[in-house]
């Protein structure tokens, strides 16, 4: 009978463990309304929630959030995101999914071959140990811009129509329009603005910057 | 008389009073055009800055133009301000050499009618210029902006007034934020204001492309359509009074454009 029990105990404890995702990341700082959802349900959450695998932390229009993973990485959330930190599709890449909005992401440095990987429905940056910018920019039709800034270090950027994955040096930019074609990276004056701070002890953390200014130069491209 | 020969008669009279009517007799000779459309040559060189609202801009323009592709140039300087993004005026002075007016079909000193040589003829201009831009997103591509140059001019030398008007569409090929070339397609209208016997006495239409070599220089082909038209001369009403043309001189007119900016 002790037998039993004891097999039933450890069977039990398996089957639990097999259920429970594992521990990704805990949210470090959150302003504004911020909320995780998991399983079909939606929960409001304050700084320093836990999050798992497959959990979606999404900011209202006003909120700024940041999640530090479980390797010591840091996402921060502008306003109106939505993000999913992927259940790991393999051992050597840690994934998350912008799904919308923008994400500042500060990656520690990798081992060899182990890449971090922010994905979006039609493209993936991927780094080794970098601070980068992704966000979404302005939609034709049901095609969205995506957008890949570099701070330090250098990340590799493809879409799911391109072959060849480009890599993006720090101090610039690439534009994924709609998100399908590359274009040339290359230094934009827009990008100044972001704040990449990412301490909220050290100075404010809230990113400002407008997406939109970084479409409003075409009227500067004036020759006449 | 036969039917046939009355035939042939009416036929001929009909056809006497149709020439007559097409090229009316006058005592001197009004001025000739060309079959078809003659060719010209015309360079195009911008030099623009950019100094906070300011844009100060010069210009130059040099055509090899009519039947003997005499020389004409001409050299504007200014500033744009920018009022807003969408809006630019501008005040600029022009120098010119070589424009042919209506009042230069003269009497030559032979008694023959002929062009007067305005070669080396200097006129000085004084234009004001507003110029509303907007970006069209909604057209195929996106990257369009359409514009209307609107330019009142003064010509110092014989006191015309003239309005130019130049609706422009511009498309836009980006790689990212930066512009790789521009299409241009452009009409422009002169509308005499105190001169001439036709309120418009020339128009242009333009097709360019402009490759952005760098963020500073750029150049391109463009071929212009230009239709000018050659009212009644003051020297001519004195001697045939009474007597008006209006003939319309067409071209085509090849060119290069070269835009340098200073940022």
């Amino acid at each position: 009978m002790k037998t039993i029990l004891f097999v039933l105990f450890f069977a039990a404890l398996a089957a639990a463990s097999a259920h429970a995702a594992p521990r990704a990341g805990v949210i470090e700082y959150a302003a504004g309304p911020v909320t995780v959802e998991a399983g079909g349900a939606k929960r409001d959450v304050q700084k320093g929630a836990a999050l798992a695998e497959g959990d979606v932390v999404a900011t209202s229009e006003s909120a700024t959030a940041i999640v530090r993973l479980s390797d010591g990485s840091r996402l921060k959330l502008k306003g109106g995101s939505r993000l999913e930190l992927t259940p790991r599709p393999n051992s050597r890449v840690t994934a998350v999914m912008l799904y919308l909005g923008g994400v500042f992401a500060q990656i520690t440095k990798r081992a060899g071959g182990q890449e971090f990987e922010v994905r979006t429905p039609g493209a993936v940056a991927a780094v080794r140990g970098t601070q980068f910018f992704a966000a979404f920019g302005r939609a034709h039709g049901k095609n969205r811009d995506l957008w890949v800034c570099v701070n330090e270090g250098a990340v590799d950027v493809g879409s799911n129509s391109a072959k060849e994955r480009l890599r993006v040096p720090a101090g610039q930019g690439v534009l994924i329009k709609g998100e399908r074609d590359l274009t040339k990276p290359q230094p934009y004056e827009w990008t100044k603005k972001l704040n990449w701070n990412m301490d909220a002890a050290s100075g404010a953390v809230e990113d400002k910057t407008n997406l939109d200014s970084a479409y409003a130069d075409l009227l500067d491209q004036d020759y006449r | 008389m036969t039917k046939t020969t009355v035939r042939r008669f009416v036929r001929a009279a009909a056809a006497a009073a149709l020439a007559a009517a097409a090229a009316p007799a006058f005592a001197d000779p009004i001025p000739q055009t060309p079959h078809g459309r003659a060719l010209e040559y015309e360079a195009d060189e911008n030099f623009l800055a950019n100094e906070g609202v300011f844009q100060p801009v010069v210009e130059g323009t040099e055509r090899w133009q009519y039947v003997h592709q005499l020389p004409y140039k001409d050299v504007l300087a200014g500033s744009y301000v920018r009022v807003d993004r969408w809006l630019k005026i501008g005040a600029f002075y022009e120098e010119q050499y070589g424009a042919r007016h209506n009042d230069d079909w003269a009497q030559t000193p032979s008694g023959g009618w002929g062009w007067r040589n305005t070669i080396g003829r200097p006129e000085s201009l004084l234009i004001l210029d507003a110029t509303p831009r907007v970006q069209w997103s909604f057209l195929p591509g996106g990257n369009w902006t359409a514009s209307l140059k609107t330019r009142y001019e003064y010509d110092l030398y014989d006191r015309e007034e003239t309005l130019k008007l130049e609706p422009e569409l511009d498309w836009f090929w980006m790689d990212g934020l930066t512009p790789v070339a521009t299409v241009s397609l452009r009409y422009q209208t002169y509308l005499a204001l105190n001169f001439a016997d036709s309120p418009v006495y020339e128009r242009w239409w333009y097709a360019a492309a402009l490759w952005h070599a760098t963020p500073s220089l750029s150049l391109g082909p463009q071929v212009g359509l230009r239709d000018e038209i050659w009212t009644t001369s003051t020297q001519f009403r004195s001697a045939n009074p009474g007597a008006r043309y209006a003939v319309t001189y067409k071209s085509w007119v090849p060119g290069i454009v070269l835009v340098a900016r200073i940022r």
